[in-house]
C-alpha cells in the first residue's frame, strides 16, 4: 500500500515535518533537532527504497491525486533522479547531524526552530524538484527551495549575511524569472507542461524561434542557479556568510539540484538531437563551463578566507559537471553525473571541515591555520583526503569523474577541454596545497598561537559526518562501479550506448 | 611431472632478510646453512618442475621453470655459492652477508625464472647486491667503481626491460625464450653484453672486482657474467656475430691480463677472456658448442672462484695486491700455492684438469662449424692464458722477495679452496660426471689424440715465448690504459656540457619562467583588480592622444593609485548590479549565437 506512494511521501514528509518542527519549537527548542533528523533519515530510507525499485522495475510513475498526465501533475522517477535523490538526502542526513552541534554557536538560540523548519522546507523543495515530472511543478519547488535557502543564508549573525542573502535573492529571482519565462514560452507553443509530453510534442517545433528563445532562457536561468561562471557572483558571499551547516547544504544539495534540473531540461524535455544539432548553444555552454573551471580555480587561489576559497573552488567544480553535460558525449555525461555525487561528497566534507575550524578555534583565514594539524589531527587528515580528491588523485572519487569527463572530451575530439581539466587540476593542487602547507608545515603564528594550541577536534556530532564523507571520498573512488551501475542505464537511455 | 617445489632463490632471499636479526656467532653458521639448504633444494629439482605464483591481471610469476639447461647452471651456482660463503666465514659484517646471500639468490632466481618479468626482477637484484659487495671494499676507489658499476648496469637493465616489453607486446608471451628479432633482440644483446662483459661494455668488470672485498670478489666473479651467458644460451644461441665477439673477448682479455700488475685485475681480465670462450661457444650454437659453453661455464666457476680465493688469501695475509710487491710465498703459504697451481692449470687447459675438457669441446665445435679463424683465436687465447698464469704464479709465490711476513690462510678459506681444487681435478679426470648433466647428449672424447696434441702445442708455444722473452712479462708499476678512461672522458665532457652551456641555458629559461610565474602570482592575488589595472595600463598611453593633458594626468594618477593599493580588499562584495549586467551580456551572447543565422 504505502510502497505505491513512496514518490509523494518523500516530498510530503518534510513538509509535514517542517510544520511539526515549528510547533514543537514553541514548546521546547530541543525537540527540533530530533524531529528534523528523524524526518531526513526516514526520507533517506525512502529514497533508497525508491532507487532499488527503479533499478529493478524501471522508472516509477505516480499520478498526484489520481489526475492522469498530461493534465494532472505526474511524479516520474528514473535512474537519474533516483540517484540524485539518494545523494542529496544522504547529505541532508549528514548535514542535519552536523548542524546539531555547529549551528547553536553560529545563530541566535531562539532562531533554532526557524532554522530546522526552513531547513526541512528546503529539503521539501529539493526533493520536489527531484521527483516531479511536471515543468511548472519543478518551478514551484525551485522557488520553495530557493526561498528557504535565502532565509537560511540570512540566519548568519554577521551583518554581511543579510547583504549576501539579499544579493543571492536578487540573482535567484532573476534566475527564477528566466526559468518561468522559458516555461511560459513552451506552454504558449505546446499547451502542455508535462515533461514527457513536451518531449513528444516538441521535435516538430524545433525550428520555432519561440522554442529556441525558451531554451536560451532555461540555460540562462539555470546557469545563474548553478553559479556558472561568470554568473557566480552571488555564490562566494552566500557561502562565506552563512552558518557552516547551511554552507554545506548550499554547496551540496542546492547546487546539485540545479544541475539536476538542467540535465532534466536539456536531455528529457529537449533532446540531445536538439541541443547538439539543432542550435549551437551547447558549444557556448561548454566554453562557459571551461571558463568556469579555470576562472573558479584562479579566483580560489587568490582567496585568503578558507570558506571563500572553497566557494570559488565550487564554481570551478560545478564547471566540471556542466562541462561533462555540455560535451553531451555518453562518457562525459556519465562523468558529469558521477561528479554530482563526488563533488557533493568532497565539498560537503571540506565545508564541514571549514565549519569545524570556525567552531573549534574561530579561525576563518587560511594563514591563521598554521600548525593546526597538531591540535586537530583528524579534521586535518580528513581535509587532506578531500583535497586529494578535489585535485583528482587516484583512487579518490575526484579522479574517477575527471577521468570520465576527460575521456568523453577526447572521444568527441575536443582535446582542448582535456587541457583545461589538466590545467585546472594543477591550479586546484596549488590552492589546496597552500592550505595543507599551512596546516601541517608551518609553526603557529604569533597572533593565533593561542587559539591554534587550544583548538581540539570538534565533538563527535560534527566529526562523524566529516569523517564519513572523507571515507566516502575514497570508498566511492575504489567502488566506483556502484554509482556507475545506476548512472549508466540513464545515460544509455538518453544518448544510446557508450 | 609438474610438482610444486620451493624455489631455491626464495630460500636465500628470505634467509638474507633474517640475517640482521641474528648475532655474530649464530650468523657464522646460519649463512652457510642457508646456502646449504638452497643447494639441497636445487639438488631436489628435476626437469619439468614449475612453481607459478598468480600475480596481477592474469600475469603469473613463474619462479621455477626447470629444464636441463637451467639445472646444470643452477647446480654450479648453488655449489659455488656455498663454497664462497664457507670461504667468507670470517667476513662478519651483516650487510656483506645479506648482499652475498642476495647475490646467490638472485643468480639462482635468474636461472630458474620461467618468465621474463621474474627474470628481470632478479637481474636487477643481482646488480644491486653486486654494488653492495663492491662498496664493502671500503676504499674511495671502490665507492666510485660501484657508482660506475651501477650506472652501466642500470643502462643494461633498461635495455633488458625494453627488450622484454617490445617482445611481450609483439608476441604476448612472457616465457623466457627467443625474443622478437629486430630491436628487441638488439636490446637484449646489449643487456646481455653489459653483464657478460662484451668488449666496449666490459669496462665495469676490471674496474670494480679488484676493488671489492676479498670474499666479495669471490662471490662476484661467479654470478653476473655467467647469468648473462645462461640468458644468452636460453634466448639466442647460434649468432655468428656473437661468436666473433667471443673471440675478440678472448684475445682482448688475455692481452690486457698480461699487462696487469694487480693480481685481481689480472684475474678480472681473465674473466673477460674466459667468458669470451663461452660467448663464442653459444654463438656457434651447435649442440656440441652449447654443451661446451655450458660445461666451460661450470668449470670456469670452479677454477675462477678458486683463483679469486687464492689471490684473496694472499691479499688478506700480506696486505699487498701488486705482483711487483709480492713474491716468495711458496714456503709460507703452501696450500694456497698448490691450489693456485691447480686452478692455473685448469684455466690454462692442461690435460687432467677440468678447463681442458670444456675448452677442447669449444675449440672442436668451432672446427666442426668451419670457423677456422675463431678456432685459431681460441687456441692463441689458450697460449696467452698459460703465459699469464705462469706469470701470476711465479711472481706471487716464487719471485725473490724477502720482506714479506705472511702465514697460511685461516682454515675456512683453506677448506673452500681445497674443495674447489679437488673438484677441478675430479671433473678433469672424470668428465663423464659433467657430461651427464649437460643440456644435450654428449658424444665427445676429451682425451683424443688431437686434443692432447693441441694442448701440447699450446704448452710448447707458451714455453718458447717464456724462454725467449721472459723479460716482457716482468710486472711493471705503471698504469695500463683502460677502456674505462674513454668513458670517463666522455662522462666528464658530458658533465662539463651540463654544468656549463646547459646550466646557462637552464638559468636563462628559469628566469623567463620566473617572470611569468611572478606575473601570474601577481595577477591571481586579486584577478578582478589586476584586470582593471591591466586595462588601465593599456588605455593610458592612448589617453594622451584623445584627452586633454589634465584628463590624461588624472588617468595616470588613478592607475598609480590602483597599483599602490594592489592587491586591495579581498572581501569585496560584488554588487548585484554587476551580476545583472553580466546576465544581460550572456543573454545577448546566446541570442547572437542562435539567431545570427536568421
Amino acid at each position: 500500500m504505502i510502497a505505491d506512494h513512496l514518490p509523494v511521501l518523500v516530498v510530503v514528509l518534510p513538509l509535514v515535518g517542517a510544520f511539526v518542527t515549528l510547533l514543537a519549537g514553541w514548546a521546547d527548542r530541543r525537540l527540533c533537532f530530533p524531529i528534523a533528523m528523524a524526518t531526513t533519515v526516514i526520507q533517506f530510507c525512502i529514497s533508497l527504497l525508491i532507487l532499488s525499485q527503479v533499478m529493478q522495475t524501471g522508472p516509477l510513475h505516480y499520478n498526484l491525486g489520481n489526475w492522469l498526465p498530461p493534465w494532472g501533475i505526474e511524479y516520474v522517477i528514473d535512474q537519474l533522479n533516483g540517484f540524485v535523490l539518494v545523494v542529496i538526502l544522504f547529505l541532508c542526513v549528514l548535514t542535519c547531524l552536523y548542524s546539531h552541534r555547529s549551528t547553536p554557536s553560529e545563530i541566535d538560540e531562539k532562531k533554532i526552530p526557524a532554522f530546522y523548519t526552513v531547513l526541512l522546507l528546503l529539503v521539501t523543495g529539493v526533493c520536489g524538484i527531484a521527483v516531479t515530472g511536471d515543468l511548472f511543478n519543478l518551478y514551484v519547488f525551485l522557488e520553495i527551495s530557493s526561498l528557504a535557502a535565502y532565509a537560511l543564508v540570512a540566519l548568519g549573525r554577521e551583518k554581511r549575511s543579510l547583504v549576501s542573502s539579499f544579493t543571492y535573492l536578487v540573482m535567484g529571482s532573476v534566475s527564477a524569472c528566466f526559468i518561468l519565462l522559458g516555461i511560459g514560452h513552451l506552454y504558449i507553443v505546446t499547451g502542455t507542461l508535462n515533461m514527457a509530453d513536451l518531449a513528444r510534442v516538441l521535435p516538430p517545433l524545433y525550428g520555432s524561434t519561440v522554442i529556441q528563445t525558451a531554451f536560451i532562457f532555461f540555460i540562462i536561468g539555470l546557469s545563474i542557479k548553478t553559479a556558472l561562471f561568470p554568473l557566480h557572483l552571488w555564490l562566494p558571499d552566500a557561502y562565506r556568510y552563512s552558518p557552516s551547516a547551511v554552507t554545506v547544504l548550499l554547496s551540496t544539495v542546492v547546487s546539485k539540484i540545479g544541475v539536476y534540473a538542467l540535465i532534466r531540461i536539456l536531455f528529457t524535455v529537449f533532446t540531445p538531437a536538439f541541443i547538439i544539432f539543432e542550435i549551437p548553444v551547447m558549444e557556448v555552454f561548454c566554453w562557459m563551463a571551461a571558463a568556469a573551471i579555470i576562472g573558479g580555480s584562479v579566483l580560489a587561489i587568490s582567496q585568503t578566507d578558507l570558506k571563500r576559497m572553497l566557494a570559488y573552488s565550487s564554481v570551478s567544480q560545478m564547471g566540471y559537471i556542466l562541462l561533462g553535460i555540455g560535451i553531451a558525449d555518453s562518457l562525459a555525461v556519465t562523468g558529469g553525473i558521477l561528479h554530482i555525487l563526488n563533488h557533493a561528497v568532497m565539498k560537503g566534507c571540506l565545508f564541514m571541515i571549514a565549519g569545524s575550524f570556525i567552531y573549534s578555534s574561530g579561525i576563518r583565514s587560511i594563514e591563521d591555520l598554521r600548525g593546526i594539524a597538531r591540535t586537530m589531527p583528524l579534521t586535518a587528515a580528513a581535509f587532506v583526503i578531500a583535497a586529494a580528491s578535489m585535485i583528482g588523485i587516484p583512487p579518490t572519487v575526484g579522479f574517477m569523474s575527471k577521468w570520465f569527463i576527460a575521456l568523453g572530451a577526447l572521444e568527441s575530439g575536443q582535446w582542448i577541454f582535456v587541457l583545461v581539466i589538466l590545467a585546472s587540476s594543477l591550479l586546484t593542487a596549488v590552492y589546496f596545497w597552500k592550505v595543507i602547507e599551512y596546516m601541517y608545515f608551518r609553526e603557529p603564528g604569533t597572533v593565533c598561537a593561542g587559539t591554534v594550541s587550544t583548538a581540539r577536534d570538534p565533538p563527535a556530532g560534527m566529526l562523524v559526518p566529516t569523517l564519513v564523507l572523507a571515507a566516502a571520498c575514497i570508498l566511492f573512488g575504489i567502488f566506483v562501479s556502484i554509482p556507475l551501475e545506476v548512472i549508466e542505464p540513464f545515460v544509455t537511455g538518453i544518448l544510446g550506448g557508450t | 611431472m609438474t610438482d610444486v617445489m620451493i624455489p631455491p632463490a626464495l630460500i636465500l632471499i628470505a634467509g638474507a632478510l633474517l640475517v640482521p636479526f641474528l648475532n655474530g656467532q649464530i650468523r657464522r653458521l646460519y649463512v652457510p646453512a642457508i646456502s646449504l639448504a638452497a643447494l639441497g633444494a636445487t639438488l631436489l629439482l628435476a626437469p619439468g618442475m614449475e612453481c607459478n605464483i598468480p600475480a596481477l591481471h592474469g600475469y603469473t610469476a613463474s619462479l621455477l621453470h626447470v629444464d636441463t639447461l637451467s639445472l646444470v647452471v643452477g647446480y654450479i651456482f648453488a655449489f659455488a655459492g656455498l663454497l664462497a660463503l664457507i670461504y667468507a666465514r670470517d667476513e662478519e659484517r651483516a650487510g656483506h652477508q645479506v648482499a652475498s646471500l642476495l647475490q646467490i639468490g638472485s643468480g639462482l632466481g635468474i636461472v630458474f625464472a620461467g618468465d621474463f618479468f621474474t627474470l628481470f626482477v632478479f637481474w636487477e637484484l643481482l646488480a644491486v647486491s653486486s654494488v653492495l659487495l663492491i662498496w664493502y671494499g671500503g676504499t674511495p676507489g671502490s665507492r666510485d667503481a660501484g657508482l660506475r658499476y651501477i650506472l652501466l648496469h642500470i643502462f643494461g637493465g633498461g635495455c633488458l626491460l625494453g627488450a622484454i616489453v617490445i617482445s611481450v607486446a609483439a608476441t604476448g608471451s612472457f616465457v623466457v625464450g627467443p625474443v622478437q628479432p629486430g630491436l628487441s633482440l638488439l636490446l637484449l644483446l646489449v643487456a646481455i653484453g653489459v653483464n657478460a662483459a662484451f668488449i666496449a661494455l666490459h669496462v665495469w668488470l676490471p674496474d670494480s672486482y679488484p676493488r671489492s672485498t676479498v670474499a666479495g670478489a669471490v662471490i662476484l666473479c661467479i654470478f653476473t657474467t655467467k647469468a648473462a651467458i645462461y640468458l644468452l644460451a636460453r634466448t639466442s644461441p647460434g649468432a655468428e656475430g656473437v661468436a666473433y665477439m667471443g673471440g675478440l673477448m678472448v684475445i682482448y682479455g688475455v692481452v690486457f691480463a698480461l699487462l696487469q700488475n694487480d693480481v685481481r685485475k689480472l684475474l678480472s681480465y681473465h674473466i673477460v677472456s674466459q667468458v669470451g670462450y663461452m660467448v663464442a661457444a653459444i654463438g656457434i650454437g651447435t649442440a656440441l658448442a652449447v654443451n661446451g659453453g655450458i660445461a666451460h661455464l661450470f668449470n670456469h666457476i670452479l677454477y675462477k672462484s678458486l683463483l679469486f680465493m687464492c689471490m684473496g688469501a694472499v691479499i688478506a695475509q700480506t696486505g699487498r695486491s701488486n705482483l711487483s710487491e709480492l713474491g716468495g710465498l711458496a714456503k709460507k703459504m703452501p696450500v694456497t700455492l698448490v691450489t693456485c697451481v691447480i686452478a692455473a692449470a685448469a684455466i690454462s687447459g692442461i690435460p687432467g684438469f677440468n678447463g681442458f675438457i670444456s675448452k677442447g669441446m669449444i675449440i672442436s665445435a668451432a672446427a666442426e662449424a668451419h670457423l677456422s679463424v675463431l678456432e685459431i683465436v681460441l687456441i692463441v687465447g689458450s697460449v696467452g692464458t698459460l703465459l699469464s698464469f705462469a706469470k701470476l704464479t711465479y711472481y706471487t709465490f716464487f719471485a725473490k722477495n724477502e720482506g714479506i711476513e705472511a702465514r697460511e690462510a685461516p682454515l675456512p678459506m683453506l677448506v673452500a679452496m681445497v674443495i674447489a681444487a679437488a673438484c677441478c681435478i675430479l671433473y678433469g679426470l672424470y668428465p663423464a660426471l659433467l657430461y651427464a648433466i649437460l643440456p644435450f647428449p654428449v658424444d665427445y672424447h676429451a682425451f683424443g689424440l688431437s686434443h692432447l696434441a693441441e694442448s701440447a702445442l699450446v704448452i710448447i708455444a707458451a714455453a718458447a715465448i717464456l724462454f725467449l722473452a721472459a723479460k716482457l712479462f716482468m710486472p711493471k708499476d705503471k698504469n695500463v690504459p683502460e677502456f674505462m678512461e674513454l668513458y670517463r672522458y666522455c662522462g666528464n665532457g658530458f658533465v662539463w656540457f651540463c654544468t656549463g652551456p646547459l646550466t646557462w641555458l637552464a638559468g636563462a629559461l628559469a628566469s623567463v619562467q620566473d617572470r611569468i610565474i611572478k606575473g601570474l602570482a601577481w595577477f591571481v592575488t586579486n584577478p578582478v583588480v589586476a584586470g582593471h589595472i591591466l586595462v588601465l595600463a593599456a588605455v593610458t598611453p592612448l589617453a594622451g592622444w584623445f584627452c586633454t593633458k589634465d584628463q590624461a594626468a588624472a588617468f595616470t594618477q588613478s592607475l598609480d593609485k590602483k597599483m599602490v593599493a594592489y592587491p586591495g580588499d579581498h572581501e569585496l562584495i560584488q554588487g548585484s548590479g554587476y551580476g545583472l549586467f553580466l546576465v544581460s551580456l550572456l543573454l545577448l551572447v546566446y541570442f547572437l549565437v542562435v539567431f545570427i543565422n536568421y
